[in-house]
């Protein structure tokens, strides 16, 4: 058993954000190894998401830009909210306001009894523009995160994008405003060419990049935020077999989510799992104790 | 739930870029796609990280075989490695045909696999059917046609190296011209657009495409297969890969 943000999981696993769209679609897979899931982003207004290609192959890796393709706010609180009860694992909501007056507009989904509600703040900043996400504007952050909390009971998590000058500051300013847990962190915004074209293949230009390339990015980010605040920590980006699950354990994730490398292998999950069981019987140590362990070891 | 299912080649035959290779069951391991039905398949080549789309050439119950055009890293690591998981069967298949209809089976290039399926369906059926393929290189396709095909098949290459000398569209003409009034496709998406235009001038009364996108699951997850088909957006592997035109022009799921 694993406790995390007052409820106990039976695994430290979890399916990160966007990676199954759909609620129905989770049936397609085997969810014994996971303790929860995250569910799509819900942005307030229904989105049909960007023109195609809307994926593409990378090196260890794949580019993503889906465009926060999803229902918005009024038919998810109408269609989806009424199935999570009957869904076989806790489940976290997750949602993207564009701006301060659009969390209000969340105010429905935060009366609801949830028991979490991720808010992914890597998304396009529309208040102040620019191309850039609201996580990378630490003061605009902080105001957004604030009024969620003031609005919201249950527990609070916020999604940080690995693309920041200072992830520490932002990560100390947010557990000010109260935030219970952080997921570190979303898609890297990475380019790639048609080179007989001569033109980048994603209409947006820029695309997230995710899968086993970006694991040593991913757990370095982790291993700078567990060094700065104490609140738990959601490990999400390149896990693709056991190894790479402890070792964001190691480096400070509580949890660890699955994301692209369940569309190499939707049984991924069953193998990550047993081999962290193995390795933890090995060692004779719990889950709780390997979390942060790598730190301990090199401040001695 | 999903099957991943891991299955080892025992035959494999490569002419310049088009590959064709039977694989084996493992065990008593075995799956039942239906023509026009793909799998997403995955090799142990680390750096192909998503698995590729391939439909189902032939499969039965010795085992399952696939054509593969050799475009990029993905459909090579395929040719190249002996052991494939195949994620699947995924996706919608071909309806029909029913008796006593006058069905033609229309391919382009590697568009050959799902009515080769089909087609061999159709003879154990014993359903009448013609099957027109579309193709580049003739010196190329009348190897396939020689060590593959056991139907009556007419080709059309571009170089006229082989059959008929011509393009696709001559091919839908000519397939269209034998008065079908069911049609199977699978061809590049411009092939597929002209063939819809001589479809409606002439009525055709039932026509089903199969599309190609973009994948990274194959099963309905990451919403990344969005393709727009006839004014239509959809979502190949969830929608399709079959979508059916209807008298009426309307696309149906
Ligand atoms: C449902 C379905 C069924 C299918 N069935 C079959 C089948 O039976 N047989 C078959 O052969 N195919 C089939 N396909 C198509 C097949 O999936 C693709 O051909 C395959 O995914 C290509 O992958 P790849 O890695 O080989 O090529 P990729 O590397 O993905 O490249 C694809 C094309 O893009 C070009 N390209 C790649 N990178 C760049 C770049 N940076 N700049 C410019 N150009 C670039 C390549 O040269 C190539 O022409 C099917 C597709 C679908 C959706
Ligand atoms: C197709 C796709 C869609 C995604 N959609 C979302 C989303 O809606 N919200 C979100 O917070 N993250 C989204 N992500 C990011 C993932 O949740 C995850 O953080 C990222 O893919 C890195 O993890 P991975 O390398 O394990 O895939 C998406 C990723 C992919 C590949
Ligand atoms: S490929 Fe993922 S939804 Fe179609």
């Amino acid at each position: 058993m694993i406790r995390f943000l007052d409820k106990d999981l039976s695994s430290p696993l979890f399916i990160s954000s966007g990676i199954v769209a759909e609620l129905d679609t989770f049936k397609d897979l085997s969810l014994d190894p996971y303790g929860f899931v995250i569910l799509k982003t819900v942005t307030l207004k229904p989105r049909d998401g960007n023109p195609p290609p809307r994926v593409w192959d990378g090196r260890c890796a794949m580019f993503n830009s889906i465009g926060l393709a999803n229902e918005g706010l009024k038919a998810f609180l109408e269609t989806t909210l009424p199935k999570l009860e009957e869904f076989p694992l806790p489940v976290v909501v997750s949602i993207s306001p564009f701006s301060l007056s659009e969390v209000e507009e969340f105010l429905p989904l935060f009366h609801q009894n949830i028991w979490a509600i991720e808010l992914n703040l890597s998304c396009p900043n529309v208040e102040h523009g620019h191309n850039r996400l609201i996580s990378q504007d630490i003061e605009f952050s902080r105001k957004i995160v604030s009024k969620v909390r003031a609005n919201f009971r249950g527990k609070l998590i916020v999604k940080v994008s690995p693309e920041m000058d200072n992830l520490p500051a932002l990560a100390m300013a947010l557990v000010d405003e109260g935030v219970d847990a952080l997921d570190v962190a979303n898609t890297y915004p990475g380019l790639v060419l048609d080179v007989e074209q001569a033109r980048p293949i994603f209409s947006r230009i820029f695309a997230g990049v995710s899968g086993p390339a970006i694991l040593p990015l991913t757990l370095k980010r982790i291993w700078e935020v567990y060094e700065s605040v104490d609140v738990p920590i959601l490990g999400s980006g390149g896990v693709l077999d056991w190894k790479d699950a402890i070792s964001m354990a190691l480096s400070g994730a509580a949890v660890v989510g699955i994301g692209s490398a369940l569309y190499r292998d939707p049984h991924v999950g069953n193998n990550i799992w047993d081999g962290i069981k193995e390795y933890l019987n090995r060692k004779s140590l719990s889950w709780r104790e390997i979390i942060g362990l790598a730190h301990d070891v090199v401040s001695q | 739930m999903l099957n991943k299912t891991l299955v080892r080649k025992i035959e494999q035959k490569q002419w310049d870029d088009l590959a064709w290779f039977r694989c084996a069951w493992i065990g008593d391991e075995m799956l039942y796609p239906k023509p026009g039905q793909f799998f997403q398949v995955v090799t142990k080549r680390e750096d192909v990280f998503l698995p590729r789309p391939i439909s189902v050439f032939y499969c039965d119950k010795n085992g399952i075989e696939f054509l593969v055009r050799i475009r990029g890293k993905g459909s090579a690591a395929m040719v190249d490695c002996d052991e494939l998981f195949l994620i699947g069967p995924l996706g919608n298949w071909f309806k029909g045909p029913e008796s006593g209809r006058k069905v033609g089976l229309l391919a382009g290039g590697a568009g050959l696999a799902p009515l080769n399926f089909l087609a061999r369906m159709c003879l154990s059926a014993k359903r009448e059917f013609v099957v027109v393929w579309s193709v580049r290189v003739g010196d190329q396709a009348r190897k396939v046609v020689s060590e593959l095909v056991d139907y009556q098949i007419e080709v059309f290459s571009e170089d006229g190296t082989f059959g008929k000398k011509g393009n696709g569209v001559d091919a839908g003409e000519y397939i269209l011209s034998l008065g079908v009034d069911r049609l199977y496709t699978c061809a590049p998406l411009a092939m597929m657009e002209s063939v819809y235009s001589m479809v409606k001038r002439d009525r055709v009364k039932d026509v089903q495409f199969s599309l190609e996108a973009n994948m990274a699951c194959g099963w309905g997850a990451c919403k990344g297969c969005l393709t727009e088909f006839l004014g239509r957006k959809l979502y190949v592997c969830k929608d399709g890969p079959i979508v059916r035109v209807l008298g009426d022009d309307k696309v149906l799921r």
